[in-house]
C-alpha cells in the first residue's frame, strides 16, 4: 500500500505518461536506512560489507516514494519484479529511475506499471523492478 | 535444485511495521496509525508487503548462499493482507513446470498465501 495527503499537484491515474521518465532519486545506504533495519531484522547484521540482500525492495520503495509524489491515499501494491544485478555496498549510493511504463483501466480498476532501475555512482545496474499498483484516484 | 527453501519467519507487530516505515520512508496511516486506518476498507493496520517479501530474498541467502543470491530474480503478488500479530513464513520448492525456477510463497500462521510467485537463481 502506499499513499499520500492530497493537494492540487496530487499525482492521478490520468496523469500518468507511458513510456515517460517520472524522475529519479539517490539513496545512499547509511546509518538512517541500515539502523532501523537491523533493529527489525537482526540476524541481517552479519553482511559486513553489502546490503543484506532482503533490502533490495526498501531502496526502490524510497526512490518511489520520493519521485511519485504526492500520491492519492489508498494505493495498492499489487506485485513486484526484481532482478538483482549486484548488491552495493554499505554507504554505496544507489540512484533509482522510474519510468511509467503502462496503465489500463480493468475490471473497473486503475492499473499502472512502474519500472525502475538501480544504478551505482559509475551508472553500472544494481537491480531492476518491474511494480504493479492499482491506483486510488 | 535445492529439495526446498530454508524457510524464514518473522512475527509481525507495530514496533516492526513502525521500523519498516522508517527504513522505506513510507508513513502511509495504513500502516502506522490503527485510528485512521480502522476507517479504511482494511478495517485496521496491514503491514507494509514488501516487509515479507523480504524474507524470501532472505530465505534465498540462507539456501543457495550471498553470491548466488545477488543474482537472482523474483517475481511476485501481494494475495492478502498481513495484520499485527500475524506471523509469516517465506519458503519454496521447485517448480514442476518450470525448470530453473521456484515457486515461492510467503504464508500467515494459518497457511493462507499473502505472496506468491517464482524466484530463479
Amino acid at each position: 500500500m502506499s499513499g499520500a495527503t492530497g493537494n492540487a499537484d496530487v499525482m492521478t491515474f490520468d496523469r500518468f505518461q507511458p513510456g515517460a521518465v517520472m524522475g529519479e532519486e539517490t539513496v545512499v545506504l547509511d546509518a538512517a536506512v541500515l539502523d532501523p533495519w537491523l533493529k527489525l531484522f537482526p540476524a541481517d547484521a552479519r553482511h559486513a560489507t553489502h546490503m543484506p540482500h532482503g533490502m533490495v525492495m526498501t531502496m526502490i520503495m524510497r526512490a518511489y516514494m520520493a519521485v511519485v509524489a504526492p500520491r492519492p491515499p489508498g494505493n495498492v501494491h499489487a506485485g513486484q519484479r526484481v532482478k538483482m544485478h549486484r548488491r552495493p555496498r554499505l554507504g554505496e549510493a544507489v540512484t533509482t529511475r522510474i519510468t511509467c511504463k503502462g496503465k489500463e483501466m480493468r475490471k473497473e480498476r486503475r492499473w499502472v506499471h512502474l519500472a525502475s532501475e538501480s544504478r551505482d555512482a559509475d551508472g553500472n545496474i544494481l537491480f531492476e523492478g518491474r511494480m504493479t499498483l492499482i491506483w486510488a484516484a | 535444485m535445492a529439495d526446498s527453501l530454508t524457510p524464514v519467519s518473522l512475527t509481525v507487530d507495530a514496533g516492526k511495521i513502525n521500523l519498516y516505515a522508517e527504513v522505506t520512508d513510507d508513513f502511509n496511516p495504513l500502516h502506522v496509525d490503527p485510528a485512521f486506518a480502522a476507517t479504511t476498507p482494511m478495517g485496521g493496520v496491514i503491514a507494509h508487503g514488501t516487509m515479507s517479501l523480504a524474507l524470501i530474498w532472505q530465505s534465498l541467502a540462507q539456501t543457495f548462499g550471498d553470491a548466488k543470491t545477488a543474482g537472482a530474480e523474483v517475481e511476485i503478488r501481494f494475495t492478502r493482507p498481513v495484520r499485527i500479530g500475524d506471523t509469516v513464513t517465506a519458503g519454496g520448492e521447485p517448480d514442476p513446470e518450470t525448470p530453473g525456477r521456484y515457486r515461492v510463497w510467503v504464508k500467515n500462521q494459518d497457511g493462507q498465501p499473502v505472496i506468491d510467485g517464482w524466484a530463479a537463481i
